[in-house]
């Protein structure tokens, strides 16, 4: 098993190795140039030569590329071309509040879809069933950001519950954190329980017309040993392939909804880098976040052979 | 809350009194030397009545003032960025030499305590404030000013804003408390370029040290720098040794970056911020209803303003007949209405704002609403009785001049010309249109805080400027923008202004559109702001909190 992690570690590389060569050229291919965006409504020429210098962005893209990739490989992710501020100090302040809004999109997520899935699978056909499908359907219908508007409409200004925005550390205000983060969870995890719920119903259907579901039947267990033990177990695997996915779209819904709940999180930084066309900042987050997405995606495999010793690897 | 008729009148009285204060100075221009501030004067900001807004009452200090404003600062330096993000926060923590009263109208001293101009108008001798002290506890003196002046003339400060000094031959130290400014030749607005948050003093001996300002910051203003998180807010406190007895009045002020415009707007309404910046126009309506809440947005207009500009280079927008039937043909009222929810002013003359006192009051070129008729056969002389077809290039990241393109197109159609929208994203934008002039028509706005004629004028209509996109040159516009510069007198320029700005929209290298009001809000229990057309929060140091 250790083995196998390591060789997908060392996997990783090549595939870090061409995204960021990719990331560094489709940054430098975005129309608009930092400086004018930086130096604002009247440069003069020597403002701009100054200014490239200063960046480094009148070096050849090569040499630009391989500075980069030297001072990752050293831990140095370099420094912000508009505030000047060190990126990973910038970063390590800011990751902690998209993983809180990452994982707690995720708790809702899971919470809400397989107990409903699960429920709706048990009464398939019924009246439940179509009620929860429908509901499904129209949570897969909204974009996060819209449902996020909805809900700052209805629980911060109809009904001032939670604040429609900002962030409170958890160390500051524990119950003010969640408040704060409870609106943008829950706009997108709510997008995503409705993917996993659907998941989790038709993989419990095919499950349940398993022989070894009769066999259990047959040897007299109760239904919710059957549902617990020998069901869900089973239907889960491909419930694990769309959370690990569903990981990869909610931190990617990340960018819309922390722009609508101004929570300062990687997104709203990758945001502004945008606006004021701060390559470094940007492709080290385009970076970061592959690396995250290739993490999960070790993850969900490693999980799989938890729930299938079939799957396990020497 | 925009202004009420009785406010209106209140403003006009100011402006009266303002003139005839500005008659005094030209008086004493005509016999020789000129002194503004001094003993005689009463001491800064407090002369004039503030536009607008403030309600009477005991002040009460202390508490936190909360801005919301769109977006962060382009690097926190004042001197290396121009940016308007840059401008809404440094504005708080550096002074200048200069500052302009409430109006807009007269430049006042600042950090100077009074400036006396040689009968030449070519030497300006500034007496510095004493006592003022860097937030560092550092003494402000003469020689902070000589380094701040150089700096940013020297092009190796890559200073955008270097311009404001081209004219500066040199800054002499003549006591810790006096510095003498010589001219190469009289630079009319070279004051009012000194009132600029873009001219704003910065200390010698941290820029020694740290290189630039880019990301801390050391001024003598009214508050101190105390943390910037980047899209997230900028942090700052009283300076208690601020030179304004009792001034600011809040202890923190604390500036939120908040992207969405819609988020913003939540923020105001759920009492998140306490005053809101560059607040969408299509939320007026409902802001102005809101209880709790006051809208603001004045009524003599804003420093945007926008226009569908032509390639003057490029057939057949190179024929004058052509460029003044798309003005005709234009809808200005149908921008102001729909676009800009009625936040707009159409611009049927000039384009130097109302409040301005360069404003060409009688100065009216074309209608409002679009004179078919009268473009239709300006088309006809020019040889295109059936029109022709053309393209405009605009970009979507800014609604409002996607919506201004899509009316201009079809108030185009109605005089035959059928125009082709192009949309770009803004780097792609502002690469063709600025960078390559590859464009037939294209629809911009231009802003920032612009207070003197000259910053609206010069960079886009003379030759040789950067902002003219539309490669216009007119010898006759050059003379006269040049010495809209090296006239003195406020009179004798206002001549000047009125004249170009006849001459360049007669030309019409660009068809003006409208002056758009800045919408900014406020909680009600928010005391003592003054807005300012520049859409800056100078006065924040006034503001109090009621509650």
């Amino acid at each position: 098993m250790l083995r196998y992690i390591r060789n997908r570690f060392i996997a990783m590389i090549p595939v870090l190795v061409g995204m960021s060569m990719l990331v560094f050229v489709t940054m430098r291919l975005i129309p608009g140039d930092a400086a004018v965006v930086f130096l604002g409504t009247k440069p003069t020429p020597e403002a701009i030569a100054a200014f490239r210098e200063k960046a480094g962005l009148d070096k050849p893209m090569y040499l630009q590329y391989f500075d980069w990739i030297g001072r990752l490989a050293k831990g140095d992710l370099g420094i912000s071309l508009t505030t000047g501020s060190d990126i990973g100090t910038e970063l390590a302040t800011r990751l902690p509040i998209t993983a809180e809004l990452t994982l707690l999109s995720m708790l809702v997520a899971v919470v809400v879809a397989v107990p409903l899935g699960v429920i709706a699978a048990i009464r398939h056909n019924s009246i439940v069933d179509l009620g929860l499908t429908s509901l499904g359907m129209i949570g897969l219908s909204l974009p996060n950001f819209w449902l996020g508007t909805l809900l700052v409409y209805f629980f911060a200004i109809k009904n001032p519950w939670f604040p429609p925005g900002g962030y409170i550390p958890f160390s500051e205000d524990p119950i003010g954190n969640l408040k704060s983060m409870a609106l943008p969870a829950l706009s997108l995890g709510l997008v995503s329980a409705s993917v996993i719920m659907r998941m989790t119903r038709s993989s419990m259907l095919e499950v349940v017309r398993q022989d070894y579901v009769r066999t259990a039947q047959a040897k007299g267990l109760g239904q919710r040993a059957v549902i617990t033990g020998h069901l869900l177990k089973n239907a889960l695997i491909p419930v694990i392939t769309v959370i690990g996915m569903e990981f990869g779209y909610i931190f990617g819904g990340a960018f819309l909804v922390e722009a609508v709940f101004y929570l300062p999180g990687i997104a709203t930084y990758a945001l502004l880098a945008i606006n004021q066309r701060d390559y470094p900042v940007l492709q080290t987050i385009v970076l970061l976040v592959t690396l995250v997405f290739m993490l999960i995606n070790l993850l969900v495999d490693v999980l799989y052979t938890y729930l299938d010793p079939r799957l396990r690897i020497g | 809350m925009s202004r009420t008729p009785s406010d209106a009148e209140l403003i006009a009285k100011i402006r009266t009194v303002a003139i005839n204060r500005r008659r005094l100075l030209q008086g004493a221009a005509a016999t020789g030397a000129i002194v503004i501030g001094g003993r005689g004067a009463a001491a800064g900001p407090a002369r004039t009545r503030p536009l607008g807004l403030a309600r009477q009452g005991e002040p009460k200090p202390g508490g936190t003032l909360r801005i919301a404003t769109s977006t962060d600062p382009v690097g926190l330096d004042p001197m290396i960025s121009s940016a308007y993000s840059t401008a809404v926060i440094t504005e708080h923590v550096y002074g200048s030499l200069m500052q302009y009263d409430k109006n807009l109208d007269e430049v006042l001293p600042d950090l100077a305590e009074e400036v006396e101009i040689s009968e030449d108008k070519l030497l300006y001798t500034f007496k510095l404030r004493q006592g003022v002290k860097w937030h560092d506890g550092q003494p402000f003196t003469a020689e902070d000013v000589k380094f701040s002046m150089e700096r940013q003339k020297d092009p190796a400060t890559g200073s955008p804003n270097a311009y404001m000094y081209s004219e500066v031959a040199e800054v002499t130290v003549v006591d810790p408390a006096t510095v003498q400014v010589r001219l190469n030749q009289v630079q009319g607005p070279f004051l009012a370029f000194m009132a600029s948050p873009w001219a704003s003093m910065v200390p010698k001996h941290v820029v020694e040290e740290k290189g630039d300002l880019q990301t801390t910051m050391v001024g003598t203003g009214p508050f101190k720098f105390v943390s910037y998180e980047p899209a997230k807010a900028v942090k700052m406190v009283k300076n208690p040794d601020y030179y304004v007895p009792g001034q600011p009045l809040v202890d923190e002020l604390e500036i939120q970056f908040i992207f969405d415009n819609t988020s913003r707007l939540n923020a105001v309404i759920t009492k998140q911020v306490d005053l809101a910046q560059v607040l969408d126009k299509k939320d007026y309506r409902q802001l102005s209803a809101m209880p709790g809440v006051q809208a603001i947005a004045l009524e003599t207009g804003s420093c945007d303003w926008a226009y569908i500009s032509m390639n003057c280079t490029r057939p057949p927008f190179d024929d004058l007949k052509v460029r003044q039937a798309v003005a005709f043909a234009k809808n200005r009222q149908a921008i102001a209405d729909n676009v800009m929810f009625g936040l707009a002013i159409p611009l049927t003359g000039g384009i130097v704002p109302q409040w301005s006192w360069a404003y060409a009051e009688g100065l009216n070129l074309y209608p409002p609403t679009p004179d078919i008729e009268k473009a239709k056969a300006l088309l006809a002389e020019a040889g295109f009785p059936d029109g022709f077809e053309t393209t405009i290039k605009v970009s979507p990241a800014y609604s409002e001049l996607a919506g201004q393109a899509a009316v201009d197109q079809e108030a185009l159609k109605a005089v035959g010309i059928n125009a082709q929208i192009i949309n770009l994203e803004w780097g792609t934008f502002i690469n063709d249109v600025f960078g390559n002039n590859d464009f037939d028509m294209q629809v911009c706005g231009w802003g920032g805080p612009f207070i003197d004629p000259d910053e609206f004028l010069y960079p886009e209509f003379h030759t040789d400027q950067g902002f003219n996109p539309q490669l216009f040159s007119d010898p006759e516009v050059d003379k006269l923008l040049a010495a809209g510069r090296t006239t003195f007198d406020r009179e004798g320029r206002k001549a000047v202004y009125d004249q170009v700005q006849e001459r360049i929209f007669t030309l019409a290298p660009v068809a003006a559109g409208t002056n758009n009001r800045i919408l900014q809000a406020q909680q009600e229990y928010v005391q003592g702001f003054t807005p300012l057309p520049t859409g800056l929060m100078r006065w924040v140091r006034e503001v109090w909190l009621d509650k």
